[in-house]
């Protein structure tokens, strides 16, 4: 019954993210974590605070280590767009005040999908956001929007 | 004192209430003060004085200890204050030099040595525990940054960890209490969050010039809303600061200086508005701040720790004045109830003493309290009191003194008239005591002192009457037939009038007696006779016994007299049969008995009063009449008869010890025995075979006795009327010379004479108490050659007995002169001569 649930989900992203790449042209997005990381979904909003390190901890304590893309990859804009919502100026306004008042310090970036895909194999907590067909063996997809 | 109006208080009806109710409500305590000694009343009043005051020292005390531990706290607070800001002001510097790239460097390392130095406090407290966790924390993230993160990651990672350094500033200023100072609040407050923020703040505001304007631009204007707020809330605390302290103007200098510079960076970081390159002075004046403000900051810390610290002094002082008032307050009060205690006690020790001593009888005993105490009325009073007492006490020794005297005068007088009377009495009784000891004399000298005796029997007697005047008496006489009447009675009472009785029974019943009749009509005719001569209506008892010496027969009667008893050889002792015949004097008319009985030799009759059973002793007890027959078993019939009673005498008068005679005592003795000479003949060395007494005189020295004792012996020698002539010759020579010569004359002296006869011999032995004088010896043989009257006198008599007795001689054995002849009993037909006899004489 789950496998049949899983199998037709898999056919509608699928099938989504084939008309959104034909009509939008752009490419999809998924989030994936380290495979230790103890959670197999979240949503958008509970990525959104995870990005934002609103959250900065996994249920079983490991610190959430989210890596992000230079600010010069599509992927990034799409990313937070999609998920969180936020456009890149606010963003970056976010991060300003946070780093302002001492609250929170910017996400580390790398500079490629293939870094981040590195990145989040070898760092326990780990959290990124790839492209959707990038998707490596290795890493676990806890969210893929629909397109 | 009735009619005497009383006091007003009293009778106000609502004044009684108001002190019933007081003494009602006075009463537990005034119970409990009862209870207890005067010790244990001050006792009570100074521990619950000591109570009160503990109870309101020790808060007051505890207060000032709780608020000195606060301001030490608060020192604590201020010392680690200063640390942080060294701190923070490294961190701010460093922040700076990272966000402009300078990352890493030898100052990130020493820095990260302070913080772990730092960090690795001991931190008890959980709050701020948890700071230096999330600093340690922070710290870590600046110390994971890497070349490739980029200035603006550099600047937030510094600014989590000066943000973490603030917040531990706020929790270390709240466990310290800094943040509810009564006096620094504002002080405290601006030294522990608004200047720690300027002090970041201007750090920032120039750090952050460095960051891309299109981001960072909006928040330097933040900066400038931060220390706009800051400075006037400064010059608040330093204000706030000189109220309390005002040395501590001197920091004002300081504060202006802060200010401006902080204004001066405000208006250069202005310009930047109107797009002015500003940036380098910005960050000059910015480091220029940081400088100052950590300056000040130390400043102010260090003149709140200076308050703080006088304020710490202030309350250590403030903790021993009271400390010192307290202990003072109870050595005051103690010192005062010692004080009071002993004043008390004093004047009781004198109102106690003076109480005992007025007791022992010191009537003059004053009692002086120099108090001003209640104690003063009490030894007032009793002063009063003693005074009056010895008052009343000397007006009654005055009036017993007179009536002493009056007493005195008449006692003597008294006595004076009692002396003369009793010297009157004194001679009265001397002269009744004179008159009946001459009578006593009369009376004894009535009784016979001579006692009848022969060879064979013996009589002996006494009379010890119990006052000076007897009633008993004994008497003896030779009847004519030659029988021998011994007689003991008893008249009824004592004294005169029994002594009276008594020489008038003895008269009659020896004049009977004398006639021969026999006891029963001597009694008879006695009684008759003494109850017609009887006014006083006396009555006496009497036991005659008639005793033939011959045959050893015995006649008796007994009138109511104790009946004679009798030891037999053995010892037995038997009393006498007897008729219980009347006392005489009793009643006329009456008739006796007489009885017969014998007395045989080495026998012994005893006839006595009742003063011999009825002698008492001390205790009452009586002689009796078994401790008369025990001692008459026990008495030795050959001591004589005169051993015999002067034992029993002895023996009563050991028994009754001293105690007065209630009864005359008599006795009398008659004592059968073998013959034999009384008087102890010293051995004469011939041999006298068959020995015999034949007479025993004792010899009254008349010369009319003469002729009776020649009577006597010519009758115990019947049968030898030659032995009989020459012994009467000779005694006749030799008396004459003893009562002539030898005692003068002397008419009361005795003579005894003892003749014994043997077979061989005719003894004759005479005793006189003459002096030494041996008349064989001393006297001259006469001289026959001489003419008759050309003689001297004397001799003739002496050489008469020396030729009629075939041995005559003398010695002198101490108490008198002892003459022993000696006559053959060969007849004289056959001529036998003397020398022959002394031959036999060794």
């Amino acid at each position: 019954m789950k496998y049949r649930n899983l199998a037709f989900a898999a056919i509608v992203a699928i099938a989504g993210w084939f008309s959104a790449s034909a009509v939008m042209a752009q490419p999809s997005v998924a989030v994936v974590v380290n495979k230790d990381v103890p959670v197999e979904k979240v949503d958008p909003s509970q990525a959104t605070q995870l990005f934002l390190r609103q959250v900065t901890t996994w249920p079983d304590g490991v610190r959430v280590q989210p890596i992000d893309l230079p600010q010069s990859n599509p992927l990034r804009a799409e990313f937070y767009s999609r998920i969180t919502g936020r456009s890149p100026g606010q963003l970056r306004a976010y991060w300003a005040r946070q780093a302002f008042t001492g609250m929170g310090v910017p996400l580390r970036e790398v500079a490629t999908v293939e870094d981040v895909n590195r990145f989040i194999r070898s760092t326990p907590g780990a959290i990124g956001y790839v492209e959707r067909r990038n998707t490596e063996a290795g890493l676990k997809i806890v969210l893929e929007p629909a397109p | 004192m009735a009619d005497a109006p009383a006091p007003v208080a009293i009778n106000n009806p609502s004044d009684r209430r108001r002190r019933g109710l007081l003494t009602g409500l006075l009463e537990p305590s005034a119970r409990l003060s009862g209870l207890l000694s005067f010790s244990g009343k001050y006792m009570l009043i100074g521990v619950i004085v000591l109570l009160a005051l503990g109870t309101l020292s020790v808060p007051l005390w505890q207060t000032l200890r709780h608020e000195r531990a606060i301001a030490e706290r608060e020192r604590l607070g201020l010392n680690a204050l200063m640390s942080f800001s060294g701190l923070l002001a490294d961190l701010v510097q460093m922040r700076d030099e990272a966000t402009r790239g300078n990352l890493p460097g030898l100052g990130l390392t020493a820095l990260n040595i302070k913080i772990q130095t730092f960090g690795t406090r001991n931190e008890s407290r959980p709050a701020s525990a948890l700071a230096a966790g999330r600093f340690l924390d922070s710290w870590q993230q600046v110390r994971g940054l890497t070349p490739s993160d980029g200035a603006e990651q550099r600047f937030a990672a510094f600014n989590v960890v000066i943000n973490a350094v603030l917040a531990w500033i706020q929790v270390n200023a709240q466990e310290h209490r800094l943040n509810v100072d009564p006096e620094l609040d504002v002080t405290l407050h601006a030294l522990t969050i608004r200047l720690p923020l300027v002090l970041d703040t201007v750090g920032k505001h120039g750090t952050a010039l460095a960051l891309p304007p299109e981001e960072f631009t909006p928040f330097v204007f933040t900066a400038q809303v931060v220390l706009t707020e800051a400075l006037p809330v400064l010059a608040d605390a330093m204000a706030q600061l000189q109220l309390v302290r005002p040395a501590a103007a001197s920091l004002t200098p300081l504060l202006q200086a802060l200010q401006q510079s902080v204004v001066a960076q405000q208006d250069a970081a202005d310009k930047m508005q109107d797009g002015q390159q500003a940036g380098p002075e910005v960050q000059a004046l910015s480091r220029v701040n940081q400088q100052r403000s950590l300056e000040f900051m130390r400043a102010l810390n260090r003149a709140a720790d200076d308050h703080l610290k006088s304020r710490i002094d202030s309350l250590k002082r403030s903790q021993w004045i009271v400390g010192t008032l307290l202990v003072g307050a109870l050595a005051v009060i103690a010192y005062l109830f010692a004080g009071i205690y002993v004043s008390t006690l004093r004047s009781l020790n004198s109102l106690s003493k003076g109480t005992d001593e007025f007791c022992a009888g010191r009537l003059d005993t004053r009692i002086h309290v120099n108090t001003r105490d209640e104690l003063v009325v009490v030894a007032r009073n009793f002063n009063t009191m003693a005074g009056e007492f010895e008052r009343l006490l000397g007006v009654i020794k005055e009036q017993n003194d007179s009536r002493e005297q009056e007493l005195t005068k008449q006692v003597r007088v008294r006595t004076a008239e009692l002396a003369e009377t009793n010297s009157q009495l004194h001679a009265a009784g001397r002269r009744v005591q004179d008159e009946l000891a001459l009578a006593r004399d009369m009376q004894l000298a009535l009784l016979p002192q001579q006692f009848p005796s022969a060879g064979d029997w013996k009589v002996h007697a006494i009379m010890k009457p119990a006052l000076e005047l007897g009633g008993d008496f004994y008497d003896f006489l030779t009847l004519p037939d030659q029988r021998i009447g011994v007689l003991v009675a008893d008249v009824s009472g004592k004294g005169v009038a029994a002594a009276f009785f008594m020489a008038v029974s003895r008269t009659v019943l020896l004049d009977l007696a004398a006639t021969g009749r026999s006891p029963a009509e001597v009694m008879a005719l006695g009684n008759d006779m003494l109850c017609q001569r009887n006014p006083m209506e006396l009555f006496v008892t009497v036991c005659y016994v008639v005793f033939d010496p011959g045959t050893g027969s015995i006649e008796y009667a007994s009138a109511g007299h104790p009946t004679p008893l009798r030891r037999g050889t053995d010892g037995r002792v038997a009393v006498l049969p007897t008729n219980f015949d009347t006392a005489l004097a009793v009643m006329p008319g009456l008739s006796y008995v007489t009885l017969h009985d014998r007395l045989e030799t080495g026998e012994t009759l005893l006839l006595y009063t009742d003063g011999v059973t009825e002698a008492f002793d001390r205790e009452g007890e009586a002689f009796g009449d078994q401790r008369l027959h025990n001692w008459f078993a026990q008495s030795r019939a050959d001591r004589g008869a005169v051993a015999i009673v002067d034992d029993l005498v002895s023996e009563v008068h050991a028994f009754v010890a001293g105690a007065q005679a209630s009864d005359d005592l008599t006795c009398l003795i008659l004592n059968r025995q073998q013959g034999e000479c009384a008087i102890p003949v010293p051995p004469t060395g011939v041999t006298m075979t068959n020995k015999v007494l034949l007479q025993e005189f004792s010899l009254p020295t008349r010369l009319s006795e003469i002729e009776r004792l020649a009577d006597k012996v010519s009758a115990a020698l019947p049968d030898r009327p030659d032995l009989a002539f020459a012994a009467n010759l000779c005694l006749e020579e030799l008396i004459t010379n003893i009562i002539t010569h030898g005692l003068n004359g002397a008419p009361d002296r005795i003579i005894q004479v003892c003749l014994s006869m043997s077979d061989e011999w005719l003894e004759i032995v005479l005793k006189d108490d003459a002096p030494p004088f041996d008349p064989f010896k001393e006297v001259p043989e006469p001289d026959f050659n001489i003419a008759l009257e050309d003689r001297p006198i004397g001799g003739l008599g002496v050489h008469l007995v020396k030729t009629l007795m075939d041995d005559a001689h003398a010695h002198y054995d101490g108490s008198g002169n002892l003459i022993v002849m000696l006559k053959t009993t060969r007849q004289p037909d056959r001529p036998t001569s003397a020398a022959d006899n002394t031959n036999n004489l060794s």
